[in-house]
């Protein structure tokens, strides 16, 4: 409903304008109420999110544009089994801890797109004297951003970084793999596949 | 004017709209409520506020329960309230997808926990459509003047 004042302009009509105040202020107590629930829920779970303390991940990101180092590239199986024997090369693993647990490149770090700022630093330590970072993942395509983001984040052109073309399970069922085994950090003994490179 | 009575119609288009939309938000919430961690690694790489990612995490699936459960079960003005946190929220949803995909970045939505999929222009046409329904809940005459929807169909 319009309302006119005595000179005929249209003036607000008080009642809806109280009436959104009225909707606004109930929408805010909503979204109150859940992001109360919503932290008071988090500080009570064992497994809740340590808010203050969170890092996100520093080996996978989506940000464009390369570092200064050499561009990412595809290891074929062969290449990959050859190169994996050389002193100067650092494997690293990037599928699911679970997945690693279960088998993995002997001497592989651990290396997920989730890896903290700590991981990331740690790897980078373990490069230092290393001209090759090898990357494996579940396929192929989920190497690429760990491997990207290391290069971008490394920028060092004395460093090359590979991805291994088919990821670990090509790689494993094809026969060629370097070395290969159980989860030292898990207490089995590490199971040496080398007999089986070409 | 304040409409006193309202097309049968639009009551069951309204009726239809509150009841998914707030399936879509209790989905939403219930979906990213298990792993605060992952849902905060998502909101991170829009690389918008990455400060808040955290605090956003934990809030946020709860906030979107409450929202859902409210449009669902509470009186109209609530419904009506819960409506229009439904729309701010789907306005800052729709601004940070737009905002990555104008920027390229090549990321996973996040929308309804791991595994939504990538950003593309369907997400921002889906954020559209549930922004529309916000409004529409808003406005809502049905619950302004508490008529409900009845069978009228022969």
């Amino acid at each position: 409903m319009k309302v006119r004042s005595v000179n005929g302009n249209d003036l607000p009509n008080p009642t809806v304008a109280m009436g959104m105040v009225d909707l606004v202020w109930r929408a805010a107590l909503l979204v109150l109420i859940g992001a109360t629930l919503g932290a008071a829920g988090n500080a009570l779970r064992p497994a809740g999110l340590a808010v203050t303390a969170f890092a996100p991940p520093a080996t996978c990101s989506a940000s464009e544009g390369g570092g200064a180092g050499p561009a990412v590239q595809l290891a074929t199986q062969a290449e990959a089994t050859a190169l994996c024997a050389d002193t100067g090369t650092l494997i690293a693993d990037v599928r699911p801890a679970q997945k690693f647990a279960e088998g993995h490149v002997a001497g592989a770090i651990h290396l997920p797109c989730s890896a903290s700022e700590q991981v990331a630093s740690a790897a980078e330590n373990g490069l230092a004297d290393k001209h090759l970072l090898l990357v494996y993942g579940e396929s192929t395509d989920d190497a690429f951003p760990v491997a990207e983001q290391m290069q971008r984040r490394l920028g060092r052109a004395d460093l090359a970084i590979r991805v291994i073309e088919g990821g670990f399970s090509a790689w494993s069922e094809a026969g060629l793999a370097c070395t290969s085994g159980e989860c030292p950090a898990c207490g089995a003994p590490e199971h040496d596949h080398s007999e089986h490179a070409p | 004017m304040i409409a006193t009575e309202a097309k049968p119609a639009l009551l069951w288009v309204t009726w239809i709209a509150r009841v998914v939309l707030a399936g879509l938000f209790l989905y939403a919430g219930l979906s990213k409520l298990g792993d605060p961690t992952a849902f905060a690694i998502e909101i991170d790489h829009y690389e918008l506020l990455p400060a808040l990612a955290p605090y956003l995490a934990v809030s946020l699936p709860v906030i979107e329960i409450v929202l859902g459960l409210a449009l669902l079960a509470l009186p109209p003005v609530w419904r009506r309230s819960a409506a229009l946190a439904c729309a701010g929220l789907m306005l800052a949803f729709t601004y940070a997808a737009g905002s990555a995909l104008s920027r390229g970045l090549n990321i996973d939505c996040g929308c309804f926990g791991g595994g939504s999929g990538p950003i593309t222009g369907l997400t921002l046409v889906r954020d559209g459509a549930l922004l529309g329904a916000c409004v529409l809940l808003v406005w809502d005459p049905a619950a302004r003047t508490s008529a409900q929807p009845r069978a009228t169909l022969r």
